[in-house]
Protein backbone atom coordinates (compact mmCIF):
# COMPACT_ATOMS: atom_id res chain seq x y z
CA UNK A 1 0.00 0.00 0.00
CA UNK A 2 2.62 2.62 0.76
CA UNK A 3 4.91 1.37 -2.04
CA UNK A 4 1.52 2.46 -4.28
CA UNK A 5 0.86 5.59 -2.41
CA UNK A 6 4.48 7.19 -2.72
CA UNK A 7 4.46 6.09 -6.62
CA UNK A 8 5.35 9.20 -8.44
CA UNK A 9 2.53 9.06 -11.07
CA UNK A 10 0.20 8.43 -8.84
CA UNK A 11 1.12 10.92 -6.49
CA UNK A 12 1.41 13.66 -9.36
CA UNK A 13 -2.10 12.84 -10.59
CA UNK A 14 -4.01 12.88 -7.57
CA UNK A 15 -2.22 16.43 -6.82
CA UNK A 16 -3.50 17.69 -10.76
CA UNK A 17 -6.79 16.41 -10.26
CA UNK A 18 -7.15 17.79 -6.17
CA UNK A 19 -5.92 21.14 -7.94
CA UNK A 20 -7.78 21.04 -10.72
CA UNK A 21 -11.17 20.79 -8.76
CA UNK A 22 -10.09 23.59 -6.61
CA UNK A 23 -9.34 26.12 -9.25
CA UNK A 24 -12.47 24.77 -11.02
CA UNK A 25 -14.79 25.19 -7.53
CA UNK A 26 -13.05 28.87 -7.55
CA UNK A 27 -13.61 30.07 -10.74
CA UNK A 28 -17.72 29.59 -10.75
CA UNK A 29 -17.71 31.21 -7.47
CA UNK A 30 -15.41 33.92 -8.61
CA UNK A 31 -18.04 34.40 -11.46
CA UNK A 32 -21.36 35.12 -9.52
CA UNK A 33 -19.85 36.27 -6.04
CA UNK A 34 -23.58 38.08 -4.71
CA UNK A 35 -25.19 34.21 -5.67
CA UNK A 36 -22.25 32.75 -3.43
CA UNK A 37 -22.41 34.79 -0.66
CA UNK A 38 -26.52 34.19 -0.58
CA UNK A 39 -25.41 30.15 -0.57
CA UNK A 40 -23.61 30.88 2.19
CA UNK A 41 -26.28 32.86 4.05
CA UNK A 42 -28.84 30.00 3.07
CA UNK A 43 -26.34 27.80 5.88
CA UNK A 44 -27.37 29.83 8.72
CA UNK A 45 -23.59 29.62 9.87
CA UNK A 46 -22.27 33.07 9.80
CA UNK A 47 -22.87 36.68 11.01
CA UNK A 48 -24.20 38.89 7.34
CA UNK A 49 -20.45 40.82 7.56
CA UNK A 50 -18.25 37.24 7.74
CA UNK A 51 -20.57 35.99 5.07
CA UNK A 52 -19.09 38.91 2.09
CA UNK A 53 -15.80 38.81 3.77
CA UNK A 54 -15.76 34.70 2.83
CA UNK A 55 -17.67 35.47 -0.29
CA UNK A 56 -15.09 37.68 -1.65
CA UNK A 57 -11.62 35.87 -0.12
CA UNK A 58 -12.94 31.99 -0.12
CA UNK A 59 -13.33 31.62 -4.22
CA UNK A 60 -9.45 33.11 -4.36
CA UNK A 61 -8.18 31.16 -1.77
CA UNK A 62 -9.19 28.26 -3.70
CA UNK A 63 -7.59 28.76 -6.96
CA UNK A 64 -4.55 29.92 -5.61
CA UNK A 65 -3.99 27.06 -3.28
CA UNK A 66 -5.21 25.37 -6.57
CA UNK A 67 -2.91 26.51 -8.79
CA UNK A 68 0.09 26.33 -6.26
CA UNK A 69 -0.35 22.97 -5.77
CA UNK A 70 -0.33 22.16 -9.44
CA UNK A 71 2.53 23.70 -9.94
CA UNK A 72 3.92 21.99 -7.13
CA UNK A 73 5.93 25.10 -5.17
CA UNK A 74 5.64 24.20 -1.21
CA UNK A 75 3.22 20.96 -1.96
CA UNK A 76 3.49 19.72 2.20
CA UNK A 77 1.88 23.76 3.12
CA UNK A 78 -0.41 24.16 0.23
CA UNK A 79 -2.23 20.52 1.08
CA UNK A 80 -2.26 21.30 4.63
CA UNK A 81 -4.64 24.15 3.21
CA UNK A 82 -6.40 22.54 1.12
CA UNK A 83 -7.12 19.94 3.55
CA UNK A 84 -8.05 22.58 6.13
CA UNK A 85 -10.53 23.77 3.74
CA UNK A 86 -11.76 20.63 2.71
CA UNK A 87 -12.13 20.25 6.68
CA UNK A 88 -14.47 22.99 6.82
CA UNK A 89 -16.44 22.19 4.03
CA UNK A 90 -17.17 18.75 5.35
CA UNK A 91 -18.21 20.13 8.78
CA UNK A 92 -20.42 22.65 7.48
CA UNK A 93 -22.00 20.02 5.00
CA UNK A 94 -22.20 17.83 7.55
CA UNK A 95 -24.15 19.54 10.32
CA UNK A 96 -26.42 21.04 7.31
CA UNK A 97 -27.25 17.56 5.82
CA UNK A 98 -27.98 16.81 10.20
CA UNK A 99 -30.40 19.62 10.22
CA UNK A 100 -32.11 18.64 7.27
CA UNK A 101 -31.66 22.10 5.52
CA UNK A 102 -32.80 21.89 2.34
CA UNK A 103 -29.83 24.17 0.43
CA UNK A 104 -28.06 24.08 -2.71
CA UNK A 105 -24.57 22.52 -1.71
CA UNK A 106 -22.96 25.79 -3.63
CA UNK A 107 -19.61 23.94 -4.15
CA UNK A 108 -18.76 24.69 -7.84
CA UNK A 109 -20.78 28.85 -7.48
CA UNK A 110 -24.81 29.27 -8.13
CA UNK A 111 -24.73 27.70 -11.76
CA UNK A 112 -24.48 24.31 -10.58
CA UNK A 113 -26.79 22.92 -9.51
CA UNK A 114 -28.56 19.14 -9.09
CA UNK A 115 -26.25 17.79 -6.51
CA UNK A 116 -27.87 16.98 -2.93
CA UNK A 117 -25.51 17.43 0.33
CA UNK A 118 -24.96 13.86 0.75
CA UNK A 119 -23.11 13.76 -2.85
CA UNK A 120 -20.94 16.86 -2.18
CA UNK A 121 -19.95 14.87 1.04
CA UNK A 122 -19.09 12.00 -0.80
CA UNK A 123 -16.89 14.36 -3.31
CA UNK A 124 -15.48 15.43 -0.47
CA UNK A 125 -14.26 12.43 1.31
CA UNK A 126 -12.85 11.60 -2.33
CA UNK A 127 -10.62 14.66 -2.24
CA UNK A 128 -10.03 14.46 1.19
CA UNK A 129 -8.11 10.82 0.75
CA UNK A 130 -6.54 12.54 -2.06
CA UNK A 131 -5.03 15.19 -0.45
CA UNK A 132 -4.24 12.70 2.65
CA UNK A 133 -2.20 11.15 0.37
CA UNK A 134 -0.40 14.22 -0.79
CA UNK A 135 0.41 15.95 2.22
CA UNK A 136 1.59 12.17 3.54
CA UNK A 137 3.79 12.12 1.15
CA UNK A 138 5.21 15.62 1.36
CA UNK A 139 5.82 14.86 5.00
CA UNK A 140 7.92 11.88 4.10
CA UNK A 141 10.10 13.61 1.44
CA UNK A 142 10.78 16.07 3.82
CA UNK A 143 12.04 13.84 6.10
CA UNK A 144 13.82 12.11 4.33
CA UNK A 145 15.29 14.93 3.09
CA UNK A 146 16.53 16.05 6.48
CA UNK A 147 17.81 12.81 7.74
CA UNK A 148 20.35 12.88 4.16
CA UNK A 149 20.64 17.01 4.45
CA UNK A 150 23.62 19.02 5.78
CA UNK A 151 21.48 20.14 8.46
CA UNK A 152 21.02 16.59 10.59
CA UNK A 153 24.52 15.45 9.87
CA UNK A 154 25.62 18.70 10.93
CA UNK A 155 23.94 18.51 14.05
CA UNK A 156 24.70 15.27 14.97
CA UNK A 157 28.25 15.27 14.35
CA UNK A 158 27.99 18.37 16.80
CA UNK A 159 26.28 16.24 18.98
CA UNK A 160 28.67 14.04 19.05
CA UNK A 161 31.67 16.09 19.38
CA UNK A 162 29.83 17.28 22.68
CA UNK B 1 16.67 5.41 20.34
CA UNK B 2 19.27 6.60 23.10
CA UNK B 3 18.62 9.86 25.83
CA UNK B 4 21.53 12.28 23.37
CA UNK B 5 18.85 11.53 20.88
CA UNK B 6 15.89 13.81 22.06
CA UNK B 7 17.69 16.94 20.55
CA UNK B 8 14.95 18.94 18.64
CA UNK B 9 16.27 19.89 14.95
CA UNK B 10 13.18 22.13 13.64
CA UNK B 11 9.84 22.42 15.48
CA UNK B 12 8.04 18.35 15.60
CA UNK B 13 10.84 16.78 14.68
CA UNK B 14 13.47 14.92 16.36
CA UNK B 15 17.09 13.10 15.80
CA UNK B 16 17.64 9.48 16.57
CA UNK B 17 20.19 6.60 16.06
CA UNK B 18 18.47 3.72 14.12
CA UNK B 19 21.56 1.17 14.16
CA UNK B 20 24.23 2.99 12.47
CA UNK B 21 22.07 5.48 10.48
CA UNK B 22 21.21 8.80 11.51
CA UNK B 23 17.18 9.46 10.38
CA UNK B 24 14.97 12.11 11.57
CA UNK B 25 11.22 11.44 12.59
CA UNK B 26 8.35 12.87 10.04
CA UNK B 27 7.23 15.06 12.45
CA UNK B 28 5.35 17.53 11.02
CA UNK B 29 6.40 22.07 11.24
CA UNK B 30 2.94 22.81 12.02
CA UNK B 31 3.89 26.38 13.02
CA UNK B 32 5.07 26.71 9.27
CA UNK B 33 2.20 25.29 7.54
CA UNK B 34 -0.83 27.03 9.32
CA UNK B 35 1.42 30.02 9.06
CA UNK B 36 1.37 29.65 4.98
CA UNK B 37 -2.10 29.13 5.58
CA UNK B 38 -3.46 32.22 7.39
CA UNK B 39 -0.82 34.32 5.00
CA UNK B 40 -2.92 32.71 1.92
CA UNK B 41 -6.05 33.27 3.56
CA UNK B 42 -5.23 37.07 4.35
CA UNK B 43 -3.47 37.37 0.51
CA UNK B 44 -6.81 36.04 -0.78
CA UNK B 45 -9.34 37.86 0.83
CA UNK B 46 -7.19 41.02 -0.05
CA UNK B 47 -7.10 40.08 -3.60
CA UNK B 48 -11.01 39.81 -3.35
CA UNK B 49 -11.85 42.90 -1.81
CA UNK B 50 -9.56 44.44 -4.16
CA UNK B 51 -11.60 43.15 -7.49
CA UNK B 52 -15.02 43.81 -5.78
CA UNK B 53 -13.97 47.51 -5.34
CA UNK B 54 -12.89 47.67 -8.75
CA UNK B 55 -16.40 45.97 -9.82
CA UNK B 56 -18.39 48.44 -8.24
CA UNK B 57 -15.72 51.34 -8.93
CA UNK B 58 -16.41 50.15 -12.85
CA UNK B 59 -19.66 49.10 -12.92
CA UNK B 60 -19.04 45.63 -13.81
CA UNK B 61 -22.33 43.70 -13.20
CA UNK B 62 -24.58 41.87 -15.47
CA UNK B 63 -28.37 44.08 -15.25
CA UNK B 64 -26.50 47.52 -14.00
CA UNK B 65 -28.77 49.97 -14.13
CA UNK B 66 -27.77 53.40 -15.71
CA UNK B 67 -30.96 55.58 -14.52
CA UNK B 68 -29.73 58.80 -13.75
CA UNK B 69 -30.83 58.40 -9.15
CA UNK B 70 -34.40 59.97 -8.56
CA UNK B 71 -34.68 62.34 -5.51
CA UNK B 72 -38.27 62.51 -4.06
CA UNK B 73 -39.60 66.09 -2.04
CA UNK B 74 -41.44 65.04 1.09
CA UNK B 75 -45.00 65.33 -0.89
CA UNK B 76 -43.77 62.50 -3.20
CA UNK B 77 -42.19 60.49 0.21
CA UNK B 78 -45.20 61.04 2.20
CA UNK B 79 -47.81 59.86 -0.60
CA UNK B 80 -45.50 56.94 -1.31
CA UNK B 81 -45.77 56.14 2.81
CA UNK B 82 -49.22 56.71 2.78
CA UNK B 83 -50.21 54.40 -0.30
CA UNK B 84 -47.90 51.77 0.83
CA UNK B 85 -46.38 52.38 -2.59
CA UNK B 86 -43.01 49.97 -2.91
CA UNK B 87 -40.50 49.40 -0.47
CA UNK B 88 -39.04 52.07 2.24
CA UNK B 89 -35.80 51.42 3.38
CA UNK B 90 -33.93 53.45 6.27
CA UNK B 91 -30.24 53.39 5.66
CA UNK B 92 -29.57 54.80 9.40
CA UNK B 93 -28.08 51.98 12.15
CA UNK B 94 -30.36 49.60 13.20
CA UNK B 95 -29.94 51.86 17.22
CA UNK B 96 -31.14 55.06 15.30
CA UNK B 97 -34.23 52.46 13.40
CA UNK B 98 -35.32 50.85 16.25
CA UNK B 99 -36.01 54.10 18.72
CA UNK B 100 -38.12 55.55 15.85
CA UNK B 101 -38.46 55.29 11.91
CA UNK B 102 -41.19 55.78 9.12
CA UNK B 103 -44.07 53.66 9.57
CA UNK B 104 -43.55 50.43 7.86
CA UNK B 105 -39.90 51.23 6.60
CA UNK B 106 -37.42 48.42 6.90
CA UNK B 107 -33.98 49.02 8.26
CA UNK B 108 -31.03 49.06 5.70
CA UNK B 109 -28.37 50.02 7.27
CA UNK B 110 -25.71 51.46 5.30
CA UNK B 111 -22.99 50.25 7.36
CA UNK B 112 -23.26 46.89 6.48
CA UNK B 113 -24.95 47.40 3.01
CA UNK B 114 -23.63 43.75 1.93
CA UNK B 115 -25.28 42.15 5.14
CA UNK B 116 -28.31 43.96 4.92
CA UNK B 117 -29.16 43.30 1.24
CA UNK B 118 -28.25 39.86 1.78
CA UNK B 119 -30.54 39.67 5.04
CA UNK B 120 -33.46 41.31 2.79
CA UNK B 121 -32.33 39.62 -0.41
CA UNK B 122 -35.84 37.51 -0.89
CA UNK B 123 -38.02 40.55 -0.32
CA UNK B 124 -35.89 42.62 -2.51
CA UNK B 125 -35.26 40.57 -5.58
CA UNK B 126 -39.05 39.41 -5.61
CA UNK B 127 -39.68 42.27 -7.90
CA UNK B 128 -35.90 44.28 -8.84
CA UNK B 129 -38.60 46.97 -10.61
CA UNK B 130 -40.72 48.03 -7.73
CA UNK B 131 -40.03 51.58 -6.29
CA UNK B 132 -37.63 51.23 -3.11
CA UNK B 133 -37.25 54.82 -1.37
CA UNK B 134 -34.23 55.34 0.95
CA UNK B 135 -34.09 57.88 3.35
CA UNK B 136 -31.29 59.06 6.44
CA UNK B 137 -30.61 61.24 8.64
CA UNK B 138 -30.90 64.59 6.64
CA UNK B 139 -29.85 66.49 3.59
CA UNK B 140 -26.18 66.29 4.72
CA UNK B 141 -26.23 62.35 5.23
CA UNK B 142 -24.32 60.42 2.14
CA UNK B 143 -25.77 56.84 3.64
CA UNK B 144 -28.99 56.89 1.76
CA UNK B 145 -27.18 57.70 -1.84
CA UNK B 146 -24.53 54.98 -0.83
CA UNK B 147 -27.49 52.53 -0.76
CA UNK B 148 -29.11 53.34 -3.53
CA UNK B 149 -26.38 53.27 -5.69
CA UNK B 150 -25.36 49.74 -4.23
CA UNK B 151 -29.12 48.94 -5.13
CA UNK B 152 -28.87 50.13 -8.95
CA UNK B 153 -25.44 48.50 -9.30
CA UNK B 154 -27.58 45.27 -8.40
CA UNK B 155 -29.97 46.05 -11.07
CA UNK B 156 -32.89 47.86 -9.36
CA UNK B 157 -34.27 49.91 -11.87
CA UNK B 158 -36.41 52.28 -9.26
CA UNK B 159 -34.37 53.24 -6.56
CA UNK B 160 -35.05 56.72 -4.98
CA UNK B 161 -33.83 58.49 -1.97
CA UNK B 162 -35.80 61.10 -0.02
CA UNK B 163 -33.46 63.48 0.91
CA UNK B 164 -34.43 65.44 3.46
CA UNK B 165 -34.74 62.08 5.80
CA UNK B 166 -35.80 61.61 8.94
CA UNK B 167 -35.26 65.02 10.46
CA UNK B 168 -37.34 66.25 7.95
CA UNK B 169 -40.45 63.87 8.73
CA UNK B 170 -40.06 64.10 12.12
CA UNK B 171 -40.19 67.90 11.43
CA UNK B 172 -43.65 67.83 9.78
CA UNK B 173 -44.99 65.72 12.93
CA UNK B 174 -45.39 62.51 10.75
CA UNK B 175 -46.49 59.38 12.33
CA UNK B 176 -43.45 57.62 13.97
CA UNK B 177 -42.97 53.72 14.31
CA UNK B 178 -40.74 52.24 16.88
CA UNK B 179 -39.42 48.69 17.39
CA UNK B 180 -40.97 47.38 20.73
Amino acid sequence: MKRVLINPWLQTGLRLIAAAVFIDAGTMKIRDPEAFAKTVMAFHLLAPPFVSAMARGLPWLEVICGALLASGWGKRPIAFSLLVLDTAFLVVLSQAAMRGLNVDCGCFGAEQTGSTIWMALGRDLLLMGALCAVYWNSLRSDAEFNSEGGKVLMLESMHTKA
Amino acid sequence: MNAHSAKPLVPGERLYEDGKNVRCTMGASWTRDVCIFLLLCGLSLGIGTAIDGLRTHAGVTSGRNTEAPQNLSFEQFRDRVRTKRGLILDARSSADFGLGHVPGAISFSANYIEGSYLRLNRTLDANKSQPITVYCVSKECTSAQAVQRELMRKGFSAVAVFPGGWRVWQANKMPVEKVE
